[in-house]
């Protein structure tokens, strides 16, 4: 016998016993003289496939006799009730519900559970679904889903639930989808492979399944003992897709603070520039992920720099995310399944940077049907296909974009610029197989390549390669191990040729083997555990710098070759405390170690490290050990809920960097090496400690989320003044390394229901850095704390999304931020009738402040549903207001005058109209 | 059963990204701390050496503001010292230094005692040897300008450089052209108060010669190279917007042996200098001289005290007939008949010249006086004992 929650839980069932009639009935067959009703019943529980549910007292003194020889259900609850006011409804296949009264309409306060049981519901208000039902606005039929079956159960023991939930037209897992059930509070989200699972008592429960982009399923899911069950979900047509913000798990992502979780499927209504949609320009609307500039490589996710943010695609690490020196990111858009962003609480399985992980999950190939979609931008031209090789079993996916034109050079007014030629494209296959339920093997593989060349002066090439594998296995809904395999490898080249004398041609490369077993446990309801350790050998090849042609003397540098093994141990443990706290306690223990052979300097004792005060070489056979560092890095977090619709989180996130990049401009170029610590640099070192305040106001479809954080890394690597990173292989002798303290406070009200949503995000944030070394030389700006390049204390952004009719929809986008800090001039002097600049402390100035509002329109074609040809047009402007927004300022001397310019990437609004068409009608997405 | 199913992005109209370019100006209300600025370098060079002392300016008003009254020493490593006097008021403080100390191999420091009694003391630089200029030259070349079709013709001057490996391996270039040029017109025909003046052809004010110094810094190491040497190192550019290729041009070169300090310092002045559109963006590089407080080595001065032997070399350049001047000024002509009356006294003297009209006839005609006078444009008449 189990608890019963509301009547109207069992009024939601009520449709269901029609829909069920065709199940085969039970049958009872018993013979009892004067027994209790309860003992009668747990009699029948016990040998039939069906459940009781009343409240106890009810039946306290209700004694019956039968002598039943298969007897339906409902006829003999007619019998046994025939002689009280007590009602009932009986669901088939084996659900009893009574009611207190024969023809009982008004709710009922709530059961008890006759055993004592803690899984009833806490609180009477009526959830948004159920009011639904009340006033009966709701008409749609709710599916019951049975989990597992009488035989198994174990007598109330709460049990392991799994659930698997696909796309129903593409057959495809659904990541990020969750299930909610209202009365216990408490949900689960699927992981990339399409599974949740959910500690659950034995009963009835009504639930709500959530995907972006997907029709909500209601229903009730009668769990019976441990099993499984699988849901597909249809995709949502008529409302605009959305950016969900993850942090409440009533908004379908897990509980983890500053936790972002983008859709791509936003990405089709917002504008874009030059038709070109892009992730990581939809990031940077997120509070807290700002980039140095327009058009600039690299992001900057809560006061880190560019180098600390790991991007992931399928468990590829991507060592530069970026086309065409940042204009695009390398991650085809059209693939990309689901994109969550860590940059709070980073999940114990995930280290090696301070500031953030980014996610990409890619489409894994549709296992129903063919399928193919592709576009064509201004500039680049991209193709994808899916398609089933054994339907429902073994599915593949290929895609490939390329630039077809560097057209918008051409049109440029520098003559360098003007000169030059761009070209990248990136190549993405997967191949998926469902050998059975619970054995899953993907495999990825990927490809990015740019290439640029200044006007002959400078020529860049870079690329990114990797594969994975990953194969998951279940040994049971309560534990699932998932192992990886992943090599992958980046490397860049370039060609400077602009002085004959010293061209030269220098290629790195950096190649990364990782191996990662992960498990998932549930041991118990309110218990869940996530274990696993992390194996990495990375090995770079800093390469040569050769000379270049017959006429260059430039002189042959060897950068070197390293080899680092980063190992990590973790456990990520989830605990429920009661109805409203949980905890999360997570525990990294990372460990690095740097291996020969190589070269390695000592200096002398409080020396600077240059050139002169070398006191000794010290040579390191091939695998011997040369330094190596470990770090206990502690992931943990609180969850306290004040209502259903409101809770505050709090974290503390310790993090670790072992490989860093080199990079002495602004934003990140495209021949920044990635350097691993060793013996003379330590390895950055982070921690974070953020609240966060989320609620929901159900009935507007509105939730608003704070959050605020504190976060100071230590020993974070700064280049020195005029650092060239190409003389020396001792990199030691080029940098520093101080802290950095960021701070800030984010806000944003979201609005993801409803033909007018959208977000507006506010957030106030600073970065600093302070290097300031036991002695002068080891100071930049003279030890004295100065703003980060991307500090931009406050960013506002507004994105509106307004459908007015299903053919016409708008979209609107705003963003303000403070000017990135600069370094300007506080004086003029003359040397020899020149004038110099005697600069202001490192950036003690702003450029100013930026603001962009973009646009655009899309038109959809008629909606008849047999067609053979769907289109639509999209009118996009992009700096709508046509602001020259200043993305940096430079003095130069003219004729012995000194002049100050700001130069804006895009100083004009730029309008792109295009044509989209697809086969099929308006729904068939 | 599988359905295909197809999109594809068709582009109409996309617009070029635009990028632009704007003056900018600092924020007229930011606080000025003058810094001192000292403009020194000793040099073998022989005549007399001079040390320019001022404060740094506010970037928007660059006004260059003297400090008078220093008392100015350099001194060897042996004690010797030298005064510079000061010519009054204008902060130029001037010395000859005798050829028995300007020695390569000696180390020379520079010593300022402010009128408020702060004293700035240098470290000691070293005079360091410079190997001759191997050779100097010029490549007629055709550069891009932000307009697509238009070509910017001229002269890219290089520099070789063979030193052997008993020279130092940082130079530095300072460029001084001369060049020739002429009027529009010489003088024919002018009116003044006194009334018309005629003249046959008058040429004494057609031929000038006018000097410059290159102000940008030239800067090399061969650190890095296989040898002591550079073939090619890129001097300037004369464009043909100018007279300067169309007659006789001479550039001089001087070249500078330095040490490595001096070298970097003037290396990050340059980079900090430099016009950069970079498409990453770098810091300005912070600079610090060899030139400090007395009391607070972290308080240095603007400016390096440098010392070095020079070796120099002139080049004399004819002509270049490859060239095609279109871009060079033209003067304007009023025909007098076309005038409503005589220019005044303000413009005297007025000066008339023959061009012809409409119908190929000559007629007098009135144009500026630069078209006339060519030390109006800030040359000489005195012809440089180096013309050929």
């Amino acid at each position: 016998m189990k608890q019963l929650t509301y009547l109207i839980l069992f009024l939601i069932l009520l449709p269901c016993s029609l829909w069920a009639q065709q199940v085969e009935q039970i049958q009872i067959s018993r013979t009892y003289d004067t027994v209790s009703f309860v003992d009668l019943v747990k009699e029948i529980e016990r040998s039939n496939p069906i459940r009781f549910f009343f409240k106890k007292e009810w039946v306290d003194d209700l004694t019956v006799s039968i002598a039943a020889q298969k007897i339906p259900v409902p006829d003999l609850m007619d019998y046994l009730l025939a002689n009280t006011k007590l009602g009932f409804v009986y669901q088939s296949p084996g659900i009893v519900f009574l009611l207190p009264e024969k023809n009982y309409l008004t709710p009922i306060p709530p059961y008890n559970s006759p055993v004592g049981e803690d899984l009833s519901p806490q609180a009477s208000v009526t959830t948004k679904i159920e009011e639904k039902y009340l006033q009966g606005r709701q008409p749609d039929m709710i599916e019951t889903i049975v989990v597992g079956s009488r035989e198994k159960a174990e007598n109330g023991k709460p049990v392991v639930v799994q659930g698997h939930l696909t796309d129903t037209e593409s057959g495809e897992p659904l990541i990020g989808a969750t299930m909610y059930i209202p009365s216990l509070k408490k949900g689960a989200a699927t992981g990339s492979n399409g599974l949740m699972s959910l500690v659950l008592k034995p009963g009835v429960y009504s639930v709500v399944f959530q995907n972006m982009g997907m029709k909500q399923v209601k229903g009730n899911l009668d769990v019976r003992s441990m099993g499984d069950f699988s849901l597909s979900m249809e995709p949502q047509l008529q409302t605009i897709e959305e950016i969900v913000v993850a942090g409440d798990e009533e908004q379908t992502r897990g509980s983890k603070l500053g936790m972002e979780s983008v859709s791509v499927k936003t990405m089709k209504e917002l504008p874009t520039l030059m038709g070109e949609k892009d992730i990581l320009k939809v990031a940077q609307m997120l509070p807290g992920i700002v980039s140095v500039g327009e058009g600039s490589a690299g992001v900057n996710v809560r006061g880190g720099n560019a180098d600390q943010n790991l991007f992931y695609i399928n468990d590829i690490p991507i060592y530069n995310s970026s086309h065409l020196f940042g204009f695009f990111s390398s991650i085809n858009s059209g693939i990309v399944e689901n994109f969550s962003i860590y940059k709070g609480q980073v999940p114990a399985e995930f280290g090696g940077r301070l500031s953030s992980v980014f996610n990409v999950q890619t489409r894994r190939g549709n296992k129903k049907k063919f399928f193919t979609q592709g576009g064509i931008s201004p500039i680049s031209a991209n193709a994808e296909i899916e398609t089933p090789i054994v339907e429902d079993k073994v599915s593949m996916m290929l895609s490939a974009r390329s630039s077809y034109s560097d057209w918008i050079l051409k049109r440029l007014d520098d003559p360098d610029l003007r000169n030059s030629r761009a070209s990248f494209y990136d190549f993405a296959a997967a191949l998926d197989f469902q050998l059975d339920d619970n054995d899953q093997v993907a495999v990825f593989v990927y490809n990015s390549h740019d290439q640029f060349d200044l006007n002959d002066y400078t020529d860049y090439q870079y690329g990114n390669q990797g594969g994975s594998v990953n194969y998951v296995h279940r040994f049971s809904p309560a534990l699932k191990s998932t192992l990886s395999a992943v090599a992958s490898n980046y490397n860049f080249s370039t060609t400077e040729k602009r002085l004959a004398t010293e061209s030269y041609t220098h290629a790195y490369s950096l190649d990364h083997y990782e191996i990662k077993t992960k498990w998932n446990w549930v041991p118990h309801e309110n218990h869940q555990v996530t274990a696993g350790a992390d194996l990495i050998l990375y090995q770079l090849d800093r390469g040569q710098v050769n000379p270049y042609g017959n006429e260059s003397m430039k002189l042959p540098v060897d950068l070197g070759n390293e080899k680092g093994m980063e190992t990590a141990f973790f456990v990520d443990d989830n605990i429920a405390i009661g109805p409203r706290l949980s905890l999360n306690v997570g525990l990294r223990y990372s460990m690095f170690s740097e291996i020969g052979p190589k070269t390695v300097r000592q200096y002398l004792p409080g020396a600077a490290f240059d050139d002169i005060n070398v006191a000794e070489i010290n040579t390191y056979e091939k695998d011997e050990k040369i330094v190596s560092f470990q770090n206990p890095e502690l992931r943990a977090a609180l969850d306290f809920k004040f209502t259903r619709n409101s809770s505050m989180k709090l974290s503390v996130n310790q993090m670790t960097q072992y490989l860093f990049m080199l990079s002495n401009t602004i934003s990140i170029a495209p021949n920044d090496q990635w350097k691993m610590v060793d013996s003379h640099i330590n390895p950055p070192r982070s921690i974070q400690y953020s609240a966060g305040y989320f609620h929901d106001f159900p009935r507007t479809g509105l939730s608003f989320t704070g959050e605020v954080y504190y976060k100071q890394a230590k020993d974070v690597v700064e280049y020195k003044d005029g650092a060239d990173f190409l003389t020396t292989p001792y990199v030691e002798t080029t940098i520093l390394q101080g802290k950095q303290e960021a701070y800030g406070a984010e806000f944003m009200l979201n609005k993801t229901t409803g033909r007018f949503n959208g977000w507006a995000s506010y957030t106030y944030s600073r970065s600093l850095i302070t290097v300031d070394g036991a002695n002068n030389f080891q100071d930049i700006n003279q030890g004295k704390t100065y703003p980060s390049n991307f500090d931009k204390p406050h960013v506002a952004n507004l994105v509106l999304n307004y459908k007015l009719l299903r053919r016409i929809s708008f979209s609107l986008n705003t963003f303000y931020n403070t000017g990135r800090p600069i370094t300007l001039p506080k004086g003029v002097y003359h040397i020899e009738h020149q004038p110099f600049v005697d600069y202001s402390e490192r950036n003690a100035y702003r450029i100013p402040d930026y603001f962009r509002m973009d646009a655009s329109i899309k038109l959809e074609g008629n909606l008849k549903s047999k067609k053979l040809m769907h289109s639509y047009w999209q009118i996009s402007i992009y700096n709508l207001t046509g602001r020259s927004n200043a993305n940096s300022i430079f003095f130069t001397s003219e004729d012995g005058h000194l002049r100050g310019y700001q130069y804006s990437v895009i100083g004009v609004p730029i309008f792109t109209i295009s044509w989209n068409w697809k086969l099929g009608n308006y729904a068939n997405n | 059963m599988q359905i295909t199913k197809a999109l594809i992005y068709f582009v109409l109209i996309g617009i070029a990204l635009s990028s632009c370019i704007e003056r900018y100006y600092l924020d007229s209300d930011r606080e000025l701390n003058p810094r001192l600025v000292v403009d020194a370098t000793i040099t073998n060079d022989g005549g007399e050496q001079k040390i320019v002392i001022s404060w740094s300016a506010d970037p928007e008003f660059a006004i260059f503001q003297p400090v008078s009254g220093c008392v100015v020493r350099v001194e060897d490593k042996q004690g010797n010292q030298l005064y510079f006097n000061e010519s009054t008021g204008s902060g130029e403080y001037r010395a000859i230094i005798g050829d028995q100390y300007l020695r390569t191999g000696s180390e020379f420091r520079l010593l300022i005692d402010l009128p408020d009694g702060e004293q700035y003391v240098s470290r000691f630089e070293k005079m360091l040897p410079c190997p001759p200029i191997e050779s100097v030259y010029y490549e007629l070349e055709s550069k891009p300008t932000n307009d697509p079709n238009i070509n910017e013709e001229g002269a890219q001057f290089y520099i070789d450089l063979n030193a052997g490996d008993s020279y130092g391996r940082f130079f530095r270039w300072k460029l001084q052209e001369t060049w020739e040029y002429h009027s529009s017109f010489p003088i024919t025909r002018y009116l003044d108060e006194e009334g018309w003046h005629n003249y046959g052809e008058d040429y004494s004010f057609y031929t000038c010669y006018r000097t410059e110094d290159i102000k940008k810094l030239f800067l090399l190491s061969t650190r890095g190279l296989k040898d002591n040497s550079y073939e090619m190192f890129p001097l300037h550019f004369v464009n043909d917007h100018t007279q300067r290729l169309k007659h006789q041009y001479s550039l001089l070169v001087k070249q500078y042996s330095l040490t490595e300090e001096a070298w970097s310092y003037w290396e990050k002045l340059r980079k900090n200098n430099q016009e950069s559109v970079d498409m990453f963006g770098k810091q300005p590089v912070s600079v610090r001289g060899n030139i400090f407080n007395a009391k607070d080595s972290l308080e240095t001065a603007l400016g390096y005290f440098s010392v070095s032997s020079v070796s120099s070399k002139r080049i004399q350049v004819d002509g270049i007939e490859d060239l095609h001047f279109y871009e060079l000024p033209v003067c304007a002509v009023t025909l007098e008949k076309d005038m409503e009356e005589l220019p005044d006294e303000d413009d005297f003297p007025a000066y008339f010249t023959q061009v012809p009209d409409e119908n190929q006839k000559l007629e007098w005609g009135y144009a500026n006086s630069g078209c006339f006078i060519c030390t109006m444009h800030g040359g000489t008449l005195e012809k440089p004992s180096y013309w050929e």
